[in-house]
């Protein structure tokens, strides 16, 4: 029977894989490139129990639980939310599971939509967890599937790592079976203590558990042995082995294509990277004197096999190793094709490969002419921007110097000018608030720079709550406005806690921030940002208040699926009116407000309106001192 | 069972355009016709961040013999389709070359900067003749506006693919189309759709 | 002088804390606003050439040439400016009572133009709380309600752009000196705008030394004094030298060489000291109690005030030479230390007023 193909996201591949595995729990928190795991799952299999948690470490635990009640369960996150989930994470490593138990952690390579590079690889190391990278589509459904059965084998999760260049790519996968068996969950604890499937489940006694977490290492290390996820392709005896993971199999993979090298390169990719299959790299290793490490964020592989190599010396014999160590690969950003040909052509002093030259400086030209940078910015009747301008307006009106703290979503893009740079400080989820805590007790020091923190409404409830308790109970002083969008709109509008939705669009309990704040303790109130003069004076008189404040800025965010294409006013501009360039208006509209649904016609003097890029929020309106914008209620 | 040939093996196809246009839909569309009809089709795109008004790009590459690196390497494209133009022209110039086809809306969106006045926007003669210049064919036409008439921008994507089906270049056609709605979408959006995908095939049949 | 933008204001007085606060740069536009009486610019404007910089009177003032272009008079190298006649004056019996500052000749006046209809409305100064604001009186009692000098710096002219909206006509303006040469610079439409309007039809400046800095001011005051319960404050002509600050109860004096520590830096660098560019000009008469300095400058300046004497709206008499000599004095003192301050700030040199570079300080650069 002819298996039928489809084409598949890496993500949606990991999805289909944990379904064929027979998945009941899963639980995560969004974050690019990992979202779409948990969106698909709760959108595409209704019998299994899927959950938006709160943060990263509590969906570890939701997902834990399922594994100790004997159901396969998953937990899946962005590399920052490993971070978040690390404690948990350590102990559960040390504790073990029962049913088979994956973390899914998505490594973002390059920072293409995060604001770190972590490498998650490392955490396996650390912690003595078995870990696993699919190098392409099939493998990212054939890997987790197999990630249940070899975790419930070691009763050990087991993290499967994949980047963003997999997750949010596509390619063709065949499908298996999926196993329907109906599970009853139950939590047994009455067996004998150490007893992993009956006992109680914990870390100690520590000196017992560490040393079965290793021996379920070293069996994982003899799995890896022989799984077929680890691939030798190239001649048997290369003049320069390749040894790669993740999807930088595919760019060895091309590079050697590209520059015509198989007769010469071999690549040796590994998919289970912790432990690492010892005998089978000794195997591969002594085929050749040259080897190539091409791998993304930390030199994982690299350093590994170096260290190995010290315990065999005999077999590992002298070698040149390429790679990050030895600047043939870069320390930093994600890999392409085109970075592991060059180091290729460097290995094996090829000319560097010809682009057609007069082309090439042809396009470069026209690229510095003809092209004007895109930057990032808000989306046109974002209500983010209105929130910055008045927050930047307020800060600079209080004259003492005052500043902003950040953190992550799609706020952060405060930073940039497009937000009136007003952010000073980004860090992770919530930090901006802890910071603000902080700040706010400086005065002792002489400090009496005011101090605002930003979050989002998800944000809030991710981890803005313990720096806001933390800043109520020290008597810190801080202005905290949670920028509430009504969503998770940076990942694509997942539900969080102060919504009425559930995970599946179910109706739920909603967490009243508003509620959540007063009970606190910090003097808390609620505006529409679009309402930039209300926001101001209040934001204008909590900035002189000592003590916590809390400003929640309402407006739920233009892209969300209720917002969508919905306008509140259509804009119109008074060309009579509009003063341009002229003093008096210098077009705050265009030049410092910025929003995209605006035009500026520098032949005419005037600003335009784009109608296709509008979404009539009226803000500009509010903004011009011409009273040339006009908006009428549609 | 692949019946059709491929005029390149690998062929690199780039959509490109700004976040927001819909450029995922297009490749999507694209790259599920093609992998129906039997062809290794890999998919490269990211999106989060450079969602918010950035350049935004995707790599389609088809092959009848094996999964691709998401990535195209650099010169290596075969043909370019975008939703805005000067984004064209960034994209040909890290994967042009001269054999380089080009499909490209040319309807403007205005980066940041271009609105704020510091940076200038190239004119409607300046982008055509650059993407002439960089090309071995170019199809212009003005795709936002046909799809405003059918009464959403996002029609745009449909009207580029039918484009691409027309220019011939890949092998696909409104049938395949067809089915591939059929798959998706409701009868009166498919409706709306086959609209779009005709009046892309008609502007490239018409230049 | 060299016409320039808000960058070089930013640059040449507002960064060097030289403002003295006469609100003529503020409000004009969304980018420099008056507030908590300071000037405050809330994004950056890239004009090269703006009203903001235009205004103000601490850029480069050739006080000749405004004279001469707004006036049509020479200027005279007297240290008083040039003027009519100059006398002894004050409150006539028609005129209400108030609680002014001295005899009340400016509020008198204010109010006769008023009822006479010379103006509609007067640009004056009140307070909200311990602080000076602008406010445009329409009628009597507005007008006493903003009698008394507020030794605090205030925005006066920031109200300007908000009254040419507001339908106000004929507008009389109250001010300091720095206030009235901004007036005037106003008035000349620097930037040849279409559609400017010159509302201003009377102009009364008052005597001025130096003004106070909102901020250090009422800190000082406020660890010292209830400032809630502040009534008024007077500072009595020399040989006095101390602030009389009026409390619902008592009366604090303060020395003056504390006060004068919270001066506004911008002062020194002050040239004029009777308001040279007004149509009157009215300050205290040392050693008469009850009487104020009034010095006529314009023809208009003049046929109110004998007017005004002939209503009995206010009285006059002849200033004793003495008073005429210690004002010159003083006012040339005034020139003198100016002068003195502008140099050693490099604000005489030739390449003072050239242009800034904006270093790409406006542009949106952005994250690639
Ligand atoms: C800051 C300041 C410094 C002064 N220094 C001197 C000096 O050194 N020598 C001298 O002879 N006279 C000085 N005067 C003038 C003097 O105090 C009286 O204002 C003047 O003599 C008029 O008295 P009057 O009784 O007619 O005023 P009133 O009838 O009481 O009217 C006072 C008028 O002054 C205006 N005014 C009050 N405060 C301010 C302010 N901060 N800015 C602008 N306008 C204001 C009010 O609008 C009001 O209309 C100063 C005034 C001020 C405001
Ligand atoms: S109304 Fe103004 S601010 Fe709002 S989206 Fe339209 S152009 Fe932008
Ligand atoms: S803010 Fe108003 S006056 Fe200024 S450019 Fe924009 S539309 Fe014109
Ligand atoms: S130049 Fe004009 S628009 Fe710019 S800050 Fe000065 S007054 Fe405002
Ligand atoms: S002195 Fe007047 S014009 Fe000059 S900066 Fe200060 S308030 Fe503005």
């Amino acid at each position: 029977m002819e298996k039928i193909s489809c084409l598949m996201m890496g993500n949606q591949a990991i999805v289909r894989g944990a379904i064929e595995a027979g998945v009941k729990v899963a639980a995560g928190y969004p974050g690019t490139p990992s979202s779409e795991i948990i969106d698909t799952l709760s959108k595409t299999a209704p019998d299994i129990y899927t959950e938006w948690s709160v943060n990263e470490k509590v969906a570890l635990e939701v997902a834990a639980a399922g594994s100790f009640a004997g159901l396969r369960s998953l937990a899946v996150m962005k590399q920052p939310g490993v971070n978040v989930a690390a404690d948990f994470l350590m102990h559960l490593a040390l504790s073990g599971t029962r049913a088979g138990m994956v973390l899914v952690a998505a490594d973002d390579p390059g920072a293409l939509s995060s604001i770190n590079e972590g490498d998650t690889r490392l955490y396996s190391k650390l912690m003595g967890i078995p870990l696993l990278e699919p190098g392409n589509f099939q493998e990212a459904l054939e890997m987790t599937k197999w990630a249940f059965e070899l975790s419930e084998k070691l009763k050990s999760l087991v993290i499967l790592r994949t980047v963003t260049r997999l997750s949010h790519a596509s390619g063709n996968v065949i499908t298996g079976e999926i196993k329907k068996e109906a599970k009853k969950a139950y939590f047994e604890f009455n067996g004998n203590m150490l007893d992993p499937l009956t006992g109680i489940v914990t870390t100690i006694p520590v000196s017992v558990k560490h040393s079965l977490q290793h021996e379920k290492l070293q069996q994982a290390g003899e799995i890896f042995e022989s799984s077929v996820f680890n691939t030798y392709v190239g001649p048997e005896n290369p003049e320069l082995l390749i040894i790669t993971s993740s999807i930088c199999n595919l760019y060895a993979k091309e590079a050697v294509d590209v520059l015509n090298l198989d007769s010469k390169v071999a690549i040796l990719k590994l998919g289970t990277t912790w432990p690492l299959p010892s005998k089978l790299i000794q195997a591969c290793i002594q085929k050749t004197k040259q080897i190539l490490f091409v791998e993304e964020i930390q030199p994982f592989v690299e350093e590994n096999i170096k260290v190995l190599s010290a315990g065999f010396p005999d077999k590992f014999g002298p070698k040149a190793y390429f790679g990050k160590l030895s600047g043939h690969i870069p320390m930093t950003g994600e890999l392409n094709p085109d970075l592991v040909i060059k180091s290729l052509e460097q290995i094996f002093t090829l000319e560097l490969r010809a682009f057609s030259s007069s082309y090439k400086k042809k396009a470069d030209k026209t690229l510095e002419n003809c092209t004007p940078a895109r930057e990032i910015s808000f989306c046109p009747g974002c209500p983010h921007r209105a929130s910055f301008f008045t927050i930047n307006k307020v800060l600079k009106l209080d004259n003492r110097n005052g500043f902003t703290c950040g953190d992550i979503g799609c706020y952060s893009l405060g930073i940039l000018p497009g937000g009136f740079s007003t952010i000073k400080t980004l860090h992770a989820m919530g930090s901006g608030t802890g910071l603000a805590s902080g700040f706010g007790k400086l005065s002792q020091f002489g400090m009496d720079q005011p101090v605002i923190s930003v979050c989002g409404d998800s944000t809030f409830f991710h981890s803005g709550i313990p720096p806001l308790v933390n800043a109520v109970h020290n008597e810190s002083n801080l202005t905290m406005v949670i920028l509430d969008n009504s969503g998770t709109a940076m990942t694509g509008f997942q539900p969080h806690p102060g919504l009425s939705t559930g995970t599946g669009g179910e109706p739920a309990p909603e967490v009243d921030i508003e509620q959540v704040c007063k009970a606190m303790g910090a003097a808390t109130c609620i505006c529409d940002p679009f309402d930039l003069k209300k926001t101001e004076n209040i934001l204008l008189e909590l900035l002189k208040k000592k003590g916590v404040n809390v400003l929640i800025l309402r407006q739920i965010c233009t892209l969300s699926p209720e917002k969508k294409g919905k306008k509140y006013f259509n804009i119109l501009i008074d060309e009579q009116k509009c003063k341009g360039e002229d003093c008096g208006c210098n077009r705050i509209c265009t030049r410092i407000f910025s929003c995209p649904g605006l035009i500026w016609n520098k032949e005419k003097n005037k600003t335009m309106i784009n109608d296709i890029l509008c979404t009539g929020c009226g803000v500009c309106t509010q903004i011009c001192p011409a009273d040339a914008i006009k908006a009428k209620a549609c | 069972m692949i019946s059709k040939k491929l005029k390149h093996d690998p062929y690199n196809l780039i959509i490109t355009g700004v976040g927001g246009q819909g450029n995922v839909m297009s490749s999507r569309i694209i790259g599920n016709m093609l992998s129906s009809s039997g062809f290794y089709v890999t998919i490269g795109e990211t999106f989060g961040a450079s969602q918010r008004g950035g350049s935004v790009m995707s790599h389609v590459r088809v092959s009848s013999k094996n999964v691709l690196s998401p990535q195209i390497p650099l010169g290596m494209a075969h043909m370019v389709v975008s939703l805005e133009p000067v984004e064209a022209i960034r994209v040909l110039s890290s994967y042009g070359n001269p054999d380089v086809k080009v499909i490209c809306n040319t309807q403007p969106t205005h980066p940041i900067g271009v609105i704020s006045g510091r940076l200038d926007y190239p004119s409607q003669e300046k982008i055509e003749k650059s993407l002439k210049d960089l090309s071995s064919r170019t199809w212009l036409f003005n795709a936002t506006n046909i799809a405003m008439g059918i009464g959403d921008p996002i029609f745009a994507n449909i009207i580029m693919a039918g484009a691409l089906s027309a220019a011939k270049e890949l092998p696909l056609d409104k049938n395949n189309f067809k089915t591939s709605m059929e798959t998706q979408f409701s009868a009166d959006k498919i409706k709306q759709n086959l609209m779009a995908f005709d009046h892309g095939i008609n502007m490239v049949n018409s230049q | 002088m060299t016409l320039l933008g808000p960058e070089e204001l930013s640059q040449q007085v507002l960064d060097k804390g030289l403002c003295t606060l006469c609100g003529a740069c503020a409000n004009l536009c969304p980018y420099i606003k008056a507030h908590n009486n300071k000037i405050i610019t809330l994004f950056t404007c890239d004009r090269t050439q703006g009203r903001c910089y235009a205004h103000c009177p601490k850029v480069g003032i050739p006080l000749k040439n405004i004279s001469q272009s707004y006036k049509a008079q020479s200027y005279t190298e007297n240290p008083i400016g040039k003027f009519i006649k100059i006398v002894k004056a004050k409150k006539g019996r028609n005129a209400s009572e108030g609680n002014f500052q001295n005899s009340g000749v400016v509020s008198s006046l204010i109010i006769f133009a008023m009822e006479k209809e010379l103006i509609d409305a007067a640009l004056l100064t009140g307070t909200q709380g311990i602080k000076p604001v602008p406010v445009l009186a329409r009628d009597k009692d507005s007008v006493l309600e903003c009698a008394g000098s507020k030794y605090i710096a205030s925005p006066v002219l920031s109200m300007m752009a908000e009254i040419s909206d507001s339908g106000v006509e004929k507008l009389g303006v109250v001010g300091t000196p720095c206030q009235i040469t901004a007036l005037s610079q106003m008035r000349q439409n620097p930037l040849e705008l279409d559609d400017f309007k010159d509302h201003t039809t009377l102009s009364i400046g008052l005597f001025c030394t130096w003004a106070l800095d909102s901020e250090k001011f009422i800190q000082y005051l406020s660890k010292r004094t209830d400032i809630s319960s502040i009534q008024s404050m007077d500072i009595p002509p020399p040989p006095a030298e101390e602030l009389i600050v009026k409390l619902e109860n008592s009366v604090k004096k303060f020395p003056l060489q504390e006060i004068r520590k919270f001066k506004l830096p911008g002062c020194e660098i002050c040239a004029d000291m009777t308001s040279e560019l007004s149509d009157i000009s009215v300050g205290a008469l040392e050693g008469f109690d009850g009487w104020n300095t009034l010095i006529i400058r314009s023809k208009k300046g003049e046929r109110l005030v004998n007017e005004a004497v002939e209503q009995n709206y206010i009285e006059i008499g002849s200033l004793p030479d003495r008073c005429f000599d210690n004002l010159l004095k003083g006012a040339g003192n005034k020139k003198k230390q100016a002068a003195q301050k502008c140099r050693e700030l490099g604000m005489l040199d030739d390449d003072f007023n050239k242009p800034a570079s904006l270093n790409g300080r406006q542009t949106i650069t952005g994250i690639a």
